[in-house]
């Protein structure tokens, strides 16, 4: 199975959400790594068929994924952003409804819908409401139904946003699980999560891909413009106005460690370290950053969104 | 496997070998074994291999092609040696027996228990109106209101992809998001062509009215307020359930209004108005359900559910 993306644009308005992308998957994971606004749920959905490209293709195995419909969809699994659900069904009422979207007989749904509620560990709660469900709950019953067709395509977007850590941890483990032999292209503005899980990771800005290649590839871009140095306050007030800080931990008394992203030596007592996944997203993002906090609260990963925090 | 695919094939096999800016050889070899294997199973009689390619027609070794269309930025790099060996494409997927007919019957299921309950309890309420009503076009008024009240318990199971935020899973579905509109429609469709008829049927029994006016009476606000829903349906993006049933009671309100206003609009005498207010309410309808089902193929931003940019 081979994805294609040929010069694959989408406009709205007068705004470009993704740019003239064009990008070859073989089955792998892929992660898709870029800040909120980069054209990440955009291009998937395009990839999905959600949404029609404004000009470009999507090919898969080289045919049109227009032309394909139907016989395209059903190789695909998709987990979106924003999952919804059916308040009133219950975990297996929902399962078995999507199963007969997706073609499945009425006794093999039911089967396959029991062994993946068992696998995300949900078959406990299999005859409870959704509407009861955490958000960790949620998510697992989300990959669970993006893999009941088997796909070997599987598109999930930001799966982990929002989950604790444990539960991330947990939903890492899912995916590695369901992705041998899958194309599977996860987006995420977590870096942790591809870190672990990706053979191959695409960093996408305002619309294009402007970094692609396996972590160690990836983070070899920013080898020699990772810094240490301690300093005292007024410095790292002055380090940290200029940007590019990514961490900042306030020892005993008056010194500040500061970890810096930059491509010259930032301070004369800086030492350089090893670049890690983070590194470079600060690095190619560190223009949309302005303060050191909203900067460390990125490389945590305790990416809120509008809703909050979803806990298992 | 048609001309077409097979042009298809070999034409992104050309493209992917321009942007090499070389012959691959090896890409070639794949190319043409899988169209010959694609040939093979989808050709009621055994295919011969194909032929090896003359030299200079297609299939030889390609010109280099210079590179007319803006190169990616940034291009993915080949595959590495250890990753996953190419996989042979999996054969399209037949589709279920009985295809969408199938899947659509299917979808009854999944209508919400309440909305039988509810289309139950009109049908019951008509019937006992039929029989205790006063006077025919009173019953004739009863009739009317039920057959708006039909339109609007189907509603919320109708628009329940949208305001529930499941559509965008369901395009990603072999049977995506604008089938199972339709299939809905058709469900509901049905069974409200079910309710229509036992009230045609019902009401003149009980009534004694002329069960042509009786049809004429609840057809018009059926349809009139079908269209309206699936107007709002088609051009509103949030409040559809609330809006079409403040639709539904003012159509409702208005077959009330007009038999204690004019009550004479209820007998024969205006038996042609109400035919002439059916076949437009009719043809509004069919147009609307087209508009709708389009709006639903045309993808998640047309249908203005899900954010627009990310």
């Amino acid at each position: 199975m081979e994805l294609t993306l040929d010069r694959l644009t989408k406009h709205f308005g007068a705004s470009i959400a993704v740019d003239r992308v064009s990008a070859t998957f073989t089955p792998g994971v892929y992660g898709l790594l870029g800040a909120n606004g980069a054209g990440k749920t955009t291009l998937m959905r395009m990839l999905c068929d959600v949404l029609k490209p404004t000009s470009g293709s999507v090919l898969c195995d080289g045919m049109d994924i227009v032309r394909l419909g139907a016989d395209y969809r059903a190789h695909l699994g998709y987990l979106p952003q924003e999952f919804g659900y059916y308040p009133d069904f219950t975990a297996l009422d929902f399962m078995l409804y999507l199963a007969s979207l997706k073609g499945i007989g009425r006794h093999e749904a039911r089967r396959r819908s029991l062994d993946l509620l068992e696998t995300v560990d949900l078959a406990p709660v299999a005859k409870r409401k959704i509407k009861t469900f955490s958000g960790g709950m949620k998510q697992r019953l989300g990959i669970a139904q993006a893999v009941l067709n088997d796909p070997a395509i599987l598109v999930l977007d930001e799966p982990t946003a929002g989950l604790d850590p444990k539960e991330r941890v947990r939903f890492r483990n899912l995916i590695a699980s369901f992705a041998q032999n899958k194309v599977v292209i996860l987006s995420t503005h977590i870096v942790s999560d591809v870190e672990y899980v990706a053979d191959r990771i695409v960093v996408m800005r305002a619309g294009s891909f402007v970094l692609e290649g396996s972590p160690e590839q990836v983070v070899a871009q920013v080898a020699g413009k990772v810094w240490e140095c301690a300093v005292d306050r007024r410095e790292a007030d002055a380090l940290a106005a200029r940007g590019g800080v990514g961490n900042v931990h306030y020892g005993e008394g008056a010194q500040v460690v500061l970890r810096i992203v930059s491509d010259e030596k930032p301070h004369p007592a800086a030492r350089p370290l090893e670049p890690t996944l983070e590194d470079v997203y600060l690095y190619l993002f560190r223009e949309s950053s302005s303060s050191p906090t909203r900067r460390a609260h990125a490389q945590t990963g305790a990416g809120t969104r509008g809703k909050g925090g979803r806990h298992a | 496997m048609k001309t077409h695919e097979m042009e298809d094939r070999l034409r992104s096999h050309y493209r992917q070998s321009a942007r090499r800016a070389q012959p691959d050889p090896a890409a070639k070899a794949r190319t043409l074994a899988a169209v010959a294997d694609a040939a093979r199973r989808h050709s009621p009689t055994p295919a011969a291999a194909p032929a090896p390619a003359p030299s200079g027609a297609r299939g030889a070794t390609p010109p280099q092609v210079p590179a007319t269309t803006q190169a990616p930025a940034h291009r993915p790099a080949a595959p590495t040696a250890s990753a996953p060996a190419r996989q042979r494409r999996k054969a399209p997927v037949a589709a279920p027996a009985g295809g969408f007919a199938h899947f659509a019957f299917e979808q009854a299921r999944f209508v919400r228990a309440w909305v039988w309950v509810a289309q139950a309890g009109i049908l019951a309420l008509t019937a006992a109106g039929g029989l205790l009503a006063p006077t025919g076009e009173a019953a004739s008024c009863m009739a009317a209101v039920a057959a708006a009240l039909t339109v609007l318990v189907g509603v919320p199971d109708l628009v329940r992809s949208r305001e529930s935020g499941v559509a965008e899973v369901e395009y990603a579905c072999f049977f995506d998001f604008h089938q199972v509109l339709a299939a809905r429609m058709v469900v509901l469709g049905l069974t409200d062509v079910a309710a229509l008829a036992f009230m045609v049927l019902a009401v003149p029994a009980l009534a004694g009215t002329d069960p042509l006016l009786v049809f004429l009476h609840a057809s018009v606000p059926y349809f009139a307020t079908a269209f309206g829903s699936l107007w709002i349906a088609t051009h509103t993006r949030t409040g559809v359930t609330v809006r079409c049933f403040a639709l539904g009671t003012l159509a409702a309100s208005l077959a009330v209004v007009a038999w204690q206003t004019a009550p004479a609009l209820y007998t024969a005498s205006a038996a042609g108005l109400w035919a002439a207010l059916l076949a437009l309410a009719l043809a509004a309808t069919a147009v609307e359900a087209r508009a709708c089902l389009s709006n639903a193929a045309a993808g998640l931003d047309r249908l203005g559910c899900g954010r627009a940019l990310s």
